[in-house]
């Protein structure tokens, strides 16, 4: 597992990669609270190179996305492979968080 | 193939039960191996997390069984306090972004995932089969 991020067109862009599992997802939600803690306008969710979601993983989205509502901002993910796009949307996160496939596709579309 | 199940280091029993699976790489498809190790995580972790052991010394296996048909089986066992997990209610899914919570989302699509899904408990184990 690693993260790190960058920022494009006004997006903060979070980068997740490798696992996110029950091993992993717990250091990458403390990455993302940190980013998310400076408020940004806009947060993007790159997972395009995220092999592996579990529900642990999906608690670091549910954590972004809460963060997110509350502070007023945006955010999405974009990128999913086939099965975590899988276990994404099984588990009703297309409800609450937008996902784009690419993230050309999200920037124009955020 | 059994495994035995150190609930005490998840880390590396998962990473045992994944290497493992992928040495069944060559009859099994890779969505299959996805779900085999998604559910594997997410048993192991309620039982660690969650499971009753009362006054015995935990012990739990898996028992991996493959066939050339693209049919995986798995057998989870345990001696903790007799849990049903078909019983399990099923999380909310139409709550608010506010209310929801992650808690049951594991073994909701554990259930999604099995073709067959086989609870009984027997000499004071709990018995979980799963087909996919």
């Amino acid at each position: 597992m690693e993260a790190h991020f960058y920022e494009e067109e006004n997006h903060l862009i979070v980068v997740a990669s490798g696992k996110l599992d029950t091993i992993h997802a717990p250091e990458f939600t403390q990455f993302l609270k940190e980013q998310l803690s400076t408020k940004p306008s806009s947060c993007l969710l790159d997972l395009t190179t995220v092999s592996f979601l579990s529900s642990s993983g999906l608690q670091s989205l549910l954590t972004g996305a809460k963060i997110a509502k509350k502070e007023n901002f945006d955010f999405a993910v974009f990128g999913m492979k086939e099965m975590v796009a899988d276990v994404f949307s099984m588990s009703g996160f297309d409800q609450f968080i937008k996902s784009y496939a690419s993230k050309e596709d999200a920037l124009a579309k955020s | 193939m059994t495994i035995d199940i150190h609930l005490d280091n998840m880390a590396i029993t998962l990473v045992s039960i994944e290497t493992k699976l992928n040495s069944l790489a060559n009859v099994i498809s890779e969505e299959k191996m996805y779900k085999a190790n998604f559910i594997c995580e997410e048993i192991l972790t309620n039982l660690a997390r969650h499971a009753d052991f009362e006054e015995r010394d935990p012990h739990a296996t898996l028992s991996l069984v493959s066939s050339n048909t693209d049919t995986l089986t798995l057998l989870f066992s345990d001696n903790s306090k007799p849990f049903n997990l078909l019983t399990f209610p099923d999380p909310q899914m139409s709550l608010d972004i506010d209310e929801r919570e992650i808690g049951g989302l594991g073994i909701f699509l554990t259930k999604k995932y099995a073709k067959v899904l086989e609870y009984y408990y027997e000499d004071g184990y709990n018995m979980l089969k799963v087909i996919l």
